[in-house]
């Protein structure tokens, strides 16, 4: 992991004004994994966290906040996510890098489940993510890509009326035209086989019942 | 031991549908049959655990001959 970085410092800058009386477990994610590990010239105008135990955030912002490191406090600056924002497969945590800080254990997510929580907006610098993470290590390839998409295919739920954000469908379409050169259907390569293979363990002695009704008489 | 109720009936529910299944099914198989076929508490799921579970003690007992060591995911 690149610490000397600008994501890196900054991470450590966090360490220094977390009060050492306890531990703190963050997760990192957007871009600022991806400039630790991958290319420190990666850089973006934030460092996303986000607490592994989710009543910790408050206490972590006001630190930050005193020493003057949040949004509109500094042009390079941390910002404290809700855990929700990262819309990353189920099984992220399994391939998770995680390093301890003196008193702050830091988790970073592993680049291809940084690429697919970026499935869920798809700007331009989204896609440069994309073409960073293939270049430097090849991966993921449209068939991993695939099944990480399978493990987090509730992005591609409906919306609530009251909610806002982008397509996953059609970005997933744009993010196979721009860095695979192909098509995707959506729902018969990542949504129908996602949904099929929950539907097996969740429906299991489907029908059981109604035998059973039958023999009644029911 | 105290077994939860709607095991208790998924599993009499699974033995009635394996005796239906080898056609020696009695009035009062038919009876619980229509009771458990809209009692809340029996399930699918729990009809299909149940007659796994049956499915293992025959098999313990060597009623039934041994599954297959080769490893199928079930799902």
């Amino acid at each position: 992991m690149r610490w000397d970085s600008p994501a890196g410092k900054m991470l450590d800058r966090v360490v220094a004004v977390l009060p050492v009386e306890r531990t703190w477990k963050l997760i990192v994610f957007g871009s600022a994994p991806l400039q630790l590990g991958l290319d420190e010239t990666f850089v973006s105008a934030d460092v996303d966290i986000t607490m592994e135990y989710p009543d910790e955030d408050v206490a972590v912002e006001r630190c930050l906040n005193e020493a003057q490191m949040l949004k509109g406090q500094q042009d390079f600056y941390v910002e404290v996510v809700p855990r929700y924002v990262f819309n990353a497969p189920h099984d992220w945590q399994t391939r998770a890098y995680r390093e301890q800080r003196r008193h702050v254990e830091f988790t970073f997510p592993h680049p291809v489940d940084i690429l697919v929580a970026k499935v869920c907006r798809v700007a331009e610098k989204d896609l440069n993510a994309f073409r960073l993470v293939r270049r430097l290590t090849g991966h993921p390839t449209p068939e991993e890509l695939i099944r990480l998409l399978r493990n987090a295919v509730d992005i591609y739920r409906p919306r609530f009326d009251e909610e806002f954000g982008g397509d996953p469908v059609a970005n997933t379409k744009v993010v196979w035209r721009e860095i695979f050169g192909a098509d995707i259907d959506v729902r018969a390569e990542i949504i129908r086989p996602a949904l099929e293979e929950r539907r097996k363990y969740f429906n299991q002695g489907e029908g059981l019942k109604d035998k059973l009704r039958a023999i009644g008489g029911g | 031991m105290l077994r939860d109720p709607c095991w208790v009936k998924s599993r009499i529910g699974a033995r009635i549908l394996l005796r239906a299944e080898a056609g020696k099914l009695t009035a009062r198989d038919i009876r619980l049959a229509r009771r458990f076929g809209v009692d809340r508490g029996v399930e699918d799921r729990l009809l299909d655990q149940a007659l796994a579970s049956i499915g293992a003690e025959k098999r313990r007992r060597g009623l039934l001959p041994p599954l297959p060591k080769i490893y199928v995911p079930a799902i």
